[in-house]
């Protein structure tokens, strides 16, 4: 009897624990105000950029931020990249390691001063005056301009670790550069030298555009980056079509001049109502990105899934302005509308230069348009065409 | 016959070393497998788990087969208390073994119930604001909200892809097409998109998600994503994101300062578009979801009056956290204020709170953010029994001992 009752409290005991406080349940409550969505945060500066992104714009190259080349110091390995570091690197020695990154920024990137308050903060250490930095500065000169280089030491409150930072500003033409190597104390201080080195090793590269930036290009953005497109497109001047003028074409009668959003060179309606249709022009620098991610975003607006480079160059072309054009014609459901719609498109590639033009809307309207959208396309008289 | 070969199997002494020695071996490859596994991956894998099948060891994969933590405890328990059943003699000479041995089944029943019953949360503030709520750190919810009415799904109900489930307050059903513990979201930016989008509506037209190893260190954070397709009689819904990526205030943060470089009004558009609210509406009722952390609702309600974090003068070696924060008990009427320092937690309503991190000070003003303070919010019922277990271990022993001493004082007198 004494024995059951041992058991009785030991098989209720697991019981209460095996049912757990319901964690696990559906809750059903009265909402208050903290289950509303999240909001973001309000903007802290004011919007330098394009709040939309115009339908129909395609890739723009990134030719504002100019190819980095240097020489790799022996020891350092590079990094697989992570948000704003356009390069990064590791070097260790005993078990010990330093982090040397390069971060370019455009008009966020804050002063100098902001800029070493904020490593110095990272190392422990109060901020300092202007004056102050005007003393700890150490000059030197990158890519022929001359820079400053700051070396902090101190103790990451963090890790509790003693670390040092050597890092360099440089106010480049678009952006600001930001150079910076931080680990373990002795081992900065052992590679400050081979840092500076590769500082003085830096050079940039023409800027992607004149050197005609191909679609690998812009997938060289490191794997875990964002896509970012249009970047430093503020910085950049407005495009060479608006400052040489449009091309001229001979338009169909019953097109309408529509109204320009942004990066686009020309914009027609044709028709009205549920049966319509637009004319998209625009025009990029290079090859605008190249033709494989152009063309699977048209298919993407109409649903369609991706092409392959092979099934690319397998696309049929049409004379334009003695080049050939390529020419794309995708059918499918068009996702703001969810009718069905049909795209013809066309790109001409000029020299250093690319023009897209996009005919979509109404399957119908489309299919009887062809003839004229690619007379339209034929008759473009290019400003500076060679 | 049976009967009592189960009983002398389970009241044996071979029994207590066998799963002691397996214990061992499980702690050593458990703490080993940390290194691979991150610490919370080692802990479901090795202890909180029946069986363990293949262990991470030095970035390799060995196979192994090992009674899980839950097994061992478990066994060790009913081999406890078979054996406390079927040899008790109350007597003075076995008192102290007896008292030692209910010690240790304290000791095992409490960390039982700890896994089972202890909740680990945080709540996080900046000055000014209230919190009636706890977070946890690790584990989320969907949460669907209709006319001012939550219902809250743990993720862990979403965990079977291809499992579909029904609730009684929803008029539809949940479809799992996926489910990730962790994962990366990128910007469909117009000209960029390379692929269909993952789901057919809301913000899967402008966000790509995939899905990525999940973190290690506690430190990091993983961030679930699932995509769902919701169905109604009459017919789907369509496929559908939800992510704790559109859920959690500072990844939307991290977002925005992420795409900064795009220029802050393209980054601040990004993430109000990670942010647009996913509506489903059926029969008239709109019914808004997200994904995010999971939360402990309490009868009442803190405030974040002040985040103190000073340090030692001259340096900024952290000299205290200290929250100053005021208690509203609508149900109770009190009404004060109490601060929470790093060694005084505040213990209110069945819950400890204890100061954890800090966002304050010269750091956090210099660099234009409102002081924050987190802390960690802890409900364990059984946070006595350790205490209570050890000290019956630590009397059992004694008393055995002063036993045994006076009897072989006794024993010496007399010769």
């Amino acid at each position: 009897m004494k024995h059951f009752a041992h058991l009785t409290v030991a098989v209720a005991t697991l019981a209460i624990l095996a049912t757990g406080c319901g964690r696990d349940s559906v809750k059903v409550y009265k909402a208050d105000s903290s289950d509303a969505p999240v909001t973001p945060p309000p903007a802290a500066t004011p919007a330098a950029m394009p709040a939309t992104m115009p339908d129909g714009l395609p890739v723009p190259d990134n030719s504002g931020q100019p190819k980095l080349k240097y020489t790799l110091p022996d020891g350092w390995k590079e990094k697989p990249l992570t948000q704003l570091r356009v390069a990064s690197f590791e070097v260790s020695n005993n078990g010990k390691t330093a982090d040397i990154s390069v971060v370019p920024l455009g008009s966020m990137a804050g002063g100098d001063l902001a800029n070493v308050n904020r490593w110095r903060g990272q190392v422990g250490q109060p901020p300092i005056s202007d004056d102050e930095l005007a003393k700890s500065v150490e000059n030197i000169v990158i890519t022929g301009k001359p820079s400053g280089l700051y070396d902090i030491v101190g103790t990451s409150p963090g890790s509790g670790e003693a670390e040092r930072i050597v890092a360099a500003i440089l106010h480049g033409d678009s952006a600001t550069w930001f150079f910076k190597m931080s680990g373990d104390p002795d081992l900065v201080e052992n590679q400050k030298a081979n840092f500076v080195a590769f500082l003085k090793s830096l050079e940039f590269g023409p800027p992607a555009a004149s050197a005609n930036p191909t679609a690998a290009d812009l997938s060289q953005l490191p794997p875990s980056h964002p896509a970012i497109p249009g970047l430093n497109l503020a910085a950049q001047p407005a495009s060479d079509a608006a400052a040489a003028g449009t091309p001229t074409w001979t338009v169909p009668a019953d097109w309408q001049a529509g109204p320009l959003a942004q990066f686009l060179v020309a914009k027609f309606i044709i028709g009205s109502g549920d049966t319509a249709a637009a004319v998209n022009v625009s025009q990029l620098d290079g090859t605008g990105g190249g033709l494989l991610p152009n063309i699977n975003r048209w298919r993407g607006q109409l649903g369609q899934p991706p092409l392959t480079d092979a099934d690319i160059a397998a696309l049929p072309t049409i004379d334009a302005t003695g080049t050939k054009a390529t020419l794309v014609d995708v059918s499918g459901t068009d996702k703001r509308t969810g009718k069905a719609a049909r795209l013809i498109g066309v790109i001409v590639p000029l020299s250093g230069q690319t023009w897209f033009y996009k005919l979509m809307g109404d399957a119908n309207l489309v299919a009887q348009q062809q003839a004229a959208f690619t007379q339209f396309v034929q008759s473009a008289k290019y400003p500076d065409a060679h | 016959m049976l009967i009592k070969k189960i009983v002398n199997f389970f009241t044996s002494l071979k029994l207590t070393v066998t799963l002691l020695a397996f214990s061992i071996v499980l702690v050593f490859v458990g703490t080993l497998a940390q290194a691979d596994e991150g610490l919370y991956g080692a802990q479901a894998h090795y202890f909180k788990q029946w069986i363990v099948v293949g262990a991470h060891l030095f970035g390799h994969k060995v196979p192994l087969l090992l009674p899980g933590g839950y097994l061992l405890g478990v066994l060790l328990l009913v081999n406890l208390i078979s054996a406390h059943i079927y040899r008790f003699e109350f007597t003075r000479k076995k008192l102290g073994i007896q008292l030692a041995h209910a010690g240790v089944i304290v000791l095992l029943v409490g960390q039982l119930s700890t896994d089972m019953l202890a909740r680990e949360m945080q709540m996080h503030f900046t000055e000014g604001e209230t919190r009636s709520y706890s977070e946890s750190a690790t584990d989320y919810e969907m949460i669907f909200v209709s006319n001012g009415e939550v219902t809250a799904i743990p993720n862990k109900l979403l965990k079977r892809e291809g499992g579909e489930i029904k609730i009684d307050s929803l008029p539809f059903s949940i479809l799992v097409v996926s489910n990730w513990h962790n994962s990366d979201m990128n910007f469909r930016a117009p000209m960029m998109q390379n692929g269909p989008p993952i789901a057919s509506n809301g913000i899967a037209l402008n966000f790509d998600f995939r899905k990525i190893d999940d973190v290690k260190t506690t430190d990091e954070k993983n961030v679930p994503t699932a995509v769902l397709e919701f169905r109604t009689p009459t017919g789907s819904l369509g496929t559908w994101v939800a992510s704790d990526w559109t859920g959690d205030p500072a990844l939307v943060e991290a977002v925005r300062n992420g795409y900064a470089q795009m220029g802050p009004g393209m980054a601040q558009k990004i993430a109000a578009t990670l942010v647009t609210p996913q509506t489903l509406v059926v029969d008239g009722k709109s019914y808004t979801f997200t994904m995010r952390p999971a939360r402990v609702r309490h009868p009442f309600t803190l405030t974040l009056l002040k985040a103190t974090h000073t340090t030692y003068p001259g340096t900024d070696i952290p000299k205290d956290f200290r929250s100053r924060v005021r208690i509203d008990n609508p149900t109770t009427g009190e009404k004060r204020e109490v601060e929470i320092s790093m060694n005084h937690p505040l213990r209110y309503g069945g819950y400890t709170y204890y100061q954890y991190q800090m966002d304050a000070g010269q750091a956090a003003q210099m660099a234009g953010r409102a002081p924050t303070s987190v802390l960690s919010v802890v409900r364990n019922p059984g946070w006595l029994t350790p205490y209570v277990g050890c000290a019956m271990v630590g009397a059992g022993l004694l008393i055995q001992f002063l036993y045994h001493l006076a009897g072989f004082v006794s024993k010496r007198k007399t010769i």
